[in-house]
C-alpha cells in the first residue's frame, strides 16, 4: 500500500527544484527531530525580524522620504517586528497546530488532526496571523513615520494599502515554506489515515496557483514602484529594468517551487501509480497530501483500483466455479457408471460364467457363449478404459501421483514420471494438473510417430507446485498451439502461470501452481 | 476509443468552441485578425501611454506616437501574418477538409504555438519598440545608456504581452484538437516538449509579475507628489494583478486543472469498467506523460480482461466438448457393441428354448444387459437432450417442457439456429431453472418458457406462479446458471419473491 514518491521521470528543472528541496527539509527534520515544529518558528520569527520586514520597508521608504535617506525607519519596523513576531506565533500560530506538536514528540495524536494542522488547516492560520500581525507592526510603524513625515489622512491609507500588498505576497511565500516543510510528516501520516478520507481544503491546487500569483504580482508591482520612487527621473529606465528583472527572478525561484511541489510532484506520482498499475502491479495506492484536486485524482484512482481488483476476482472465481462444476460433474458420471453400469456389467459377467458352465451339455452353446464372455470383457475394459478418461477415481482417493501413474500406464506414449511431491494439494488443483497432463497425452498420442517420449516431473517449492512438461519431438504447430492455450486456462483457472519453452529437441511447458 | 472531456466544460472553452463551431473554415485566419485588431487597438497603444511617463518630461509626445503606431501597423498587417500563416498551415488546411497528416495539425497546434509567438514578439521588440525609442529619444537628449534600458522596459512588457497570446492561441486551438483527437494514431506518442509545467507556469507568472513591475513603476514616475504616486502605485497594481495578471494566471491554472479533472474523469469511469476511455494528448508536458500512462494502463486493464473473458468462455465450452466427447463415446464404443452381446444372447436364448432353466438364466443376462444399457443411455442423455444438437434450442425446449413435472408452456417466436455453445448455455439455464420450479413452486403451479430475439440479442425467460424462495440460501445453483451465461458474453437476473408471486429466471445472450 504504498506510491513511489521519487517522481521515475527526470521533470526537467521542477524535477531538480523538488529534490533539492525534499532532500533540505529531510535534513531539517532529521536535525531537529522532535523539535521540527519549534525550530520552523523560531526560523520564521527570525528571517521575520531581520530579513523580510526589513527588506519589505526598505522598497517602501521612497514613497514617504522621496529617497533612501531615512534608514532608521526601516530599523524601527525591524524593532517592530522583533517584538511581535515571537507573541504571534507563540499566541496564534502554535496553538493552532497542537495536533502536529503532539505527534512530532511521539505523543498519542488523531492522524486526522495532524494531517489537518499539515494541510488544510494552515492557509487559515497564514491569513490570521499575518493579518493581526500586519495590523500591530505596519500600523504602529506607520504611526511613527507618519508622525516625523507629516502624513495626511490620504497618505495614511495610500500607506497602509501599499505595505498591505505586500505583505499578502509575503504572507504567501510564508504559507509556502510551510507547506513544503510538513508536506513530509502529511505524507507519513496519511498512511494511518481511515480509508474513506476525504478532507477537501479550501485552498486547492487551482486556487493556490492564482492566489500564490497574485499576491506575487501585489508584491512586484508596489516593491518596484516604491524603488523607482527613489532615483532620480534621469536615469530611471534603468532602475525600472533592473528593480523589474531582479524582483522578477528572485520570485521567479519561489514560483518555480511551489508548482514544483504542489503540481508537478503530485503528476510524477500519479504517473508512477498509473504505469505500476499498467505493468501489472495493483497494490499501489496514492495517498492524500493536499487535500486539493491530485488528492481527488488520488481518490478516483484508489477507487478504481479497487473496483478493478473486485471485479477481476469476481472474473477468476467465476471461471474457476465453471472448472469446478465441470469437474465435479465428471466425477459424478465416473462414480455412477462404476456403481451403475459397471456393477451391471460384472453381473453380466458372472451370469455368463454360469450360463457357460451350465452349457457343458450343449458344446455349441457353451462356444457362443464362451466368445460372448469374451465380447463382454472387451467392453468391460473399454468401460473401465472410458471412465478413467472421465475421471479416474484414484484422484481423489489416492491423489494426484497415482492417477498419474494410471495415465501413463494407459497411454500409448513413452512416459517418464519423476514425481517428488509430499503432500496433497488442494483438490481443484491437482485435478487441473491431472488433466492438463492427460490433454498432453491425448494429444501426443493423436499424432502418428514411433519415438515420441513425455517426460512429466512434479516438484513442490513452499506453496507453489512447480509443473515440468517436456514432449520430444515438439507437436506440430497447430496442435501445439492449441495445447497451450488449453494449459493457460487450466492452470490459470486455479492461479497458475505457464510458460512455454521451446528447444532443438522438443518443446518444455513449466508451470507454477499454487498448490492450497 | 472515446475520449473523456470535463463534463462542465470552463466558459472560456464554451466561448471558443462556440466561435469555432461558427467560424468553421476561416477559423485561424479570423482569430489572427482579432488578435492583430487586439494588438493594434489595445495592446501597443496602452503599451506606449505606460510607458511615456518613464521617459521623463520634455518632448514630444504625437510624434513618437504616430512613429510607433506606424510600425505597430506595418508589423501587424505584413509580419504577423507572414509569421504565423506558415506554420499554422496544416490547421488551416485541415478545417478546409483537405488531406493533412493528422500529426502534422497537432504539431501546429500545441508546439507551433510557442514558437510563432516568440518570432511575433521579438519582431515588436526590435522593429516596433527600437524605432519608437529612437523617435522618443531625439527630442530628450537620451545617452546611450537611456536607450538601452528604455528599450528593455519597453521589450518586457511586450514580451508579457507576447506569452499572453501563447496562452489563449493554446485555448484557442483546443476545439481543433477535441476534432483532432479521433484522426491520431492510437500509439501517438508527441515526445517532450520543452515547455513544461513548471516552466509555463513559472513564464505565466514571470510574465506577469514583469508586466505590473515595468508599467507600475514607469506609471508613478509620471508625478512627484507622494500621495498620487502612491494612489497610482496601489491602484495600478490592484488593476494589473486583476486584469492582466488575473488573466494569464487563470489561463495557466485552467490548462493544468483542466487536464487534472480529465484525468479524474477518466479514472472514475474506468473504475465503472469503461475500459475503452482514453484521454486526450495535449502538450507533451508531465501531465500528457500521465495521460499516456494512463492510456497505457486502461490498454492493459482492457487486455487482460479480454483476456480471463475469453479463457473463461474457452473453458465452458471445453467442458462442454469434453462432455459430448464422452456421451459419443459412450454411445459408440460401448454401446453399440453391448446391444451386439445382448443380440448374441439373445440368440443363445433361442437356441435353449428346451433348457428351461437355462433358457431363464439367459432371460436374466439379457435383463441385466438391459439395466447395464439403460443406466448408460441415462448418462450419455447427459445434461443436452439429442434434439439440441439435432434442431436447436427451441425443440430441445419443447421436449424438456414436456417432461417437467409441473405443467409448461413454450412460447418461442422463431428464435431459430444459433452458435453451438450459446445454445447449450441458454439450454442449461433455462432447464436448471424449470427444475428448480418443479422442486420449489408447489403443488398447482405452472411454468412458462419464454424465447424471443433481435438482431444483437436472444432473449430467454422462465417463470412459474408457485411459492418462490429465499435467494439468499441457494447460491450454487443460481451462481452456475450466471457463470454460463455470462461466460457467453450474456447476463441473466433471477427474481423470486418469497410471498408468492412465484420465481422468474431471465436474461439474454448475443445473437
Amino acid at each position: 500500500m504504498s506510491s513511489s514518491a521519487a517522481p521515475q521521470v527526470e521533470a526537467g528543472a521542477s524535477g531538480r527544484v523538488t529534490m533539492r528541496l525534499d532532500a533540505f527539509v529531510a535534513r531539517a527534520r532529521a536535525a531537529m527531530g522532535q523539535w521540527y515544529f519549534h525550530g520552523l518558528l523560531i526560523s520564521t520569527g527570525i528571517f521575520v525580524s531581520w530579513v523580510s520586514t526589513p527588506y519589505q520597508n526598505l522598497t517602501q521608504v521612497p514613497f514617504w522620504t522621496h529617497g533612501f535617506g531615512q534608514w532608521r525607519y526601516v530599523g524601527v519596523f525591524g524593532l517592530l517586528a522583533f517584538v511581535s513576531a515571537p507573541l504571534m506565533l507563540a499566541l496564534v500560530l502554535y496553538p493552532r497546530h497542537r495536533s502536529l506538536v503532539a505527534h512530532l514528540r511521539g505523543r498519542e495524536a488523531d492522524p486526522v488532526e495532524v494531517w489537518r494542522d499539515c494541510v488544510t488547516r494552515l492557509p487559515i492560520s497564514a491569513a490570521v496571523v499575518s493579518s493581526v500581525w500586519s495590523g500591530f507592526t505596519i500600523g504602529l510603524g506607520l504611526v511613527y513615520v507618519g508622525r516625523r513625515e507629516h502624513f495626511t489622512a490620504t497618505t495614511y491609507v495610500g500607506a497602509y494599502s501599499s505595505e498591505a500588498l505586500v505583505t499578502v505576497g509575503v504572507a504567501a511565500f510564508y504559507l509556502m515554506i510551510y507547506e513544503v516543510a510538513l508536506l513530509p510528516i502529511a505524507r507519513e501520516v496519511a498512511l494511518q489515515l481511515p480509508p474513506d478520507f476525504a478532507d477537501t481544503a479550501v485552498m486547492s491546487a487551482r486556487r493556490r496557483l492564482v492566489f500564490l500569483n497574485t499576491a506575487i504580482i501585489f508584491t512586484v508591482g508596489c516593491q518596484a514602484a516604491g524603488l523607482a520612487m527613489g532615483f532620480s527621473q534621469a536615469g530611471r529606465p534603468l532602475v525600472v529594468a533592473v528593480v523589474t528583472l531582479g524582483l522578477v527572478c528572485t520570485y521567479v525561484g519561489a514560483q518555480l517551487a511551489l508548482v514544483a511541489s504542489s503540481v508537478s510532484r503530485r503528476v510524477a506520482e500519479l504517473s508512477d501509480a498509473l504505469n505500476a498499475v499498467a505493468s501489472g502491479r495493483h497494490a499501489v495506492r496514492i495517498r492524500p497530501s493536499s487535500g486539493d484536486e491530485f488528492d481527488a485524482v488520488g481518490r478516483s484512482f484508489n477507487r478504481m483500483v479497487d473496483l478493478l481488483d473486485d471485479h477481476a476476482q469476481e472474473l477468476r472465481r467465476s471461471r474457476s466455479r465453471l472448472i469446478e462444476v465441470a469437474d465435479a460433474t465428471r466425477r459424478l458420471i465416473e462414480r455412477d457408471l462404476h456403481d451403475g453400469a459397471q456393477q451391471n456389467l460384472a453381473l453380466v459377467s458372472m451370469q455368463l460364467g454360469q450360463l457357460e458352465s451350465g452349457c457343458r451339455a450343449e458344446p455349441e452353446a457353451a462356444e457362443r457363449v464362451h466368445a460372448i464372455r469374451a465380447e463382454l470383457s472387451e467392453v468391460v475394459a473399454e468401460m473401465r478404459a472410458l471412465a478413467h478418461g472421465i475421471y479416474p477415481a484414484s484422484l481423489e482417493a489416492e491423489g494426484l501421483t497415482s492417477a498419474l501413474r494410471a495415465a501413463a500406464r494407459e497411454s500409448e506414449v513413452m512416459v517418464s514420471l519423476d514425481v517428488a511431491v509430499r503432500k496433497r494439494w488442494d483438490h481443484a488443483v491437482e485435478s487441473a494438473v491431472y488433466f492438463c497432463c492427460w490433454e498432453v497425452l491425448q494429444r501426443v498420442g493423436q499424432v502418428e510417430s514411433d519415438d515420441l517420449t513425455v517426460r512429466i516431473g512434479l516438484t513442490e517449492d513452499g506453496g507453489t507446485g512447480l509443473v515440468d512438461i517436456r514432449v520430444q519431438p515438439a507437436l506440430p504447430e497447430e496442435h501445439g498451439a492449441d495445447l497451450e492455450q488449453y494449459l493457460q486456462d487450466r492452470l490459470g483457472a486455479v492461479g497458475g502461470t505457464v510458460a512455454t519453452t521451446p528447444d532443438d529437441h522438443g518443446v518444455a511447458y513449466h508451470a507454477d501452481v499454487p498448490t492450497c | 476509443m472515446l475520449t473523456v472531456t470535463s463534463e462542465e466544460p470552463h466558459w472560456l472553452d464554451r466561448l471558443y468552441e462556440r466561435s469555432y463551431r461558427r467560424l468553421g473554415k476561416r477559423y485561424v485566419e479570423a482569430w489572427l485578425l482579432l488578435s492583430a485588431s487586439g494588438i493594434l487597438l489595445l495592446a501597443w497603444p496602452t503599451q506606449f501611454w505606460t510607458l511615456h511617463p518613464l521617459w521623463g518630461p520634455g518632448g514630444d509626445a504625437v510624434r513618437p506616437f504616430l512613429v510607433t503606431m506606424a510600425c505597430g501597423l506595418l508589423i501587424t498587417l505584413v509580419l504577423m501574418p507572414w509569421i504565423a500563416l506558415g506554420p499554422f498551415r496544416p490547421i488551416v488546411r485541415f478545417l478546409r477538409g483537405e488531406e493533412v497528416d493528422p500529426r502534422e495539425v497537432w504539431h501546429a497546434a500545441v508546439r507551433r504555438v510557442p514558437r510563432v509567438s516568440a518570432t511575433c514578439t521579438a519582431a515588436y521588440c526590435f522593429a516596433g519598440n527600437i524605432p519608437c525609442l529612437i523617435e522618443v529619444g531625439r527630442s530628450r537628449d537620451f545617452t546611450l545608456g537611456d536607450y538601452v534600458s528604455g528599450w528593455l522596459v519597453a521589450s518586457i512588457i511586450t514580451s508579457a504581452a507576447g506569452f499572453f497570446f501563447v496562452l489563449i492561441w493554446e485555448v484557442a486551438f483546443r476545439p481543433v484538437l477535441r476534432e483532432l483527437q479521433p484522426l491520431l494514431p492510437p500509439d501517438f506518442a508527441p515526445g517532450r516538449s520543452w515547455l513544461t509545467l513548471s516552466r509555463r507556469s513559472a513564464l505565466a507568472s514571470a510574465s506577469a509579475m514583469a508586466y505590473t513591475g515595468a508599467a507600475v513603476s514607469s506609471l508613478v514616475s509620471a508625478t512627484a507628489d507622494r500621495e498620487v504616486a502612491l494612489g497610482i502605485a496601489v491602484l495600478a497594481t490592484i488593476g494589473s494583478a486583476v486584469s492582466f495578471g488575473g488573466i494569464i494566471t487563470g489561463l495557466v491554472s485552467h490548462s493544468i486543472f483542466m487536464r487534472v479533472s480529465e484525468l479524474t474523469l477518466a479514472l472514475d469511469r474506468i473504475g465503472r469498467r469503461e475500459h475503452s476511455i482514453r484521454v486526450a494528448v495535449r502538450a507533451g508536458d508531465e501531465l500528457d506523460e500521465a495521460a499516456m500512462s494512463l492510456n497505457r494502463m486502461a490498454e492493459r486493464i482492457e487486455a487482460d480482461e479480454d483476456a480471463v473473458r475469453a479463457s473463461r468462455a474457452r473453458l465452458a465450452s471445453i467442458a462442454d466438448g469434453e462432455r459430448q466427447r464422452m456421451e459419443r463415446d459412450l454411445r459408440r464404443r460401448v454401446m453399440v457393441r453391448l446391444q451386439r452381446v445382448a443380440d448374441e444372447v439373445g440368440q443363445v436364448e433361442e437356441q435353449l428354448a428346451q433348457r428351461s432353466e437355462l433358457h431363464r438364466l439367459c432371460g436374466t443376462v439379457r435383463a441385466t444387459v438391459a439395466a447395464a444399457e439403460e443406466e448408460i443411455q441415462r448418462l450419455s442423455a447427459g445434461v443436452y437432450p439429442a434434439e439440441l444438437t439435432a434442431s436447436g434450442l427451441e425443440a430441445a425446449l419443447a421436449a424438456t417442457a414436456a417432461r417437467t413435472a409441473i405443467p409448461t408452456e413454450l412460447r418461442a417466436a422463431g428464435v431459430g439456429r444459433f452458435d453451438h455453445t450459446r445454445e447449450s448455455s441458454v439450454y442449461f439455464c433455462c432447464n436448471e431453472a424449470l427444475q428448480n420450479a418443479a422442486k420449489h413452486a408447489g403443488a398447482g403451479a405452472t411454468a412458462e418458457v419464454r424465447l424471443s430475439r433481435d438482431d444483437a440479442r436472444i432473449y430467454f425467460e422462465v417463470a412459474d406462479d408457485g411459492h418462490g424462495f429465499d435467494l439468499g440460501g441457494r447460491g450454487r445453483g443460481l451462481e452456475n446458471m450466471r457463470d454460463r451465461i455470462r461466460a457467453v458474453g450474456g447476463d441473466v437476473t433471477i427474481v423470486s419473491a418469497a410471498d408468492g408471486h412465484g420465481t422468474s429466471v431471465s436474461g439474454w445472450v448475443p445473437a
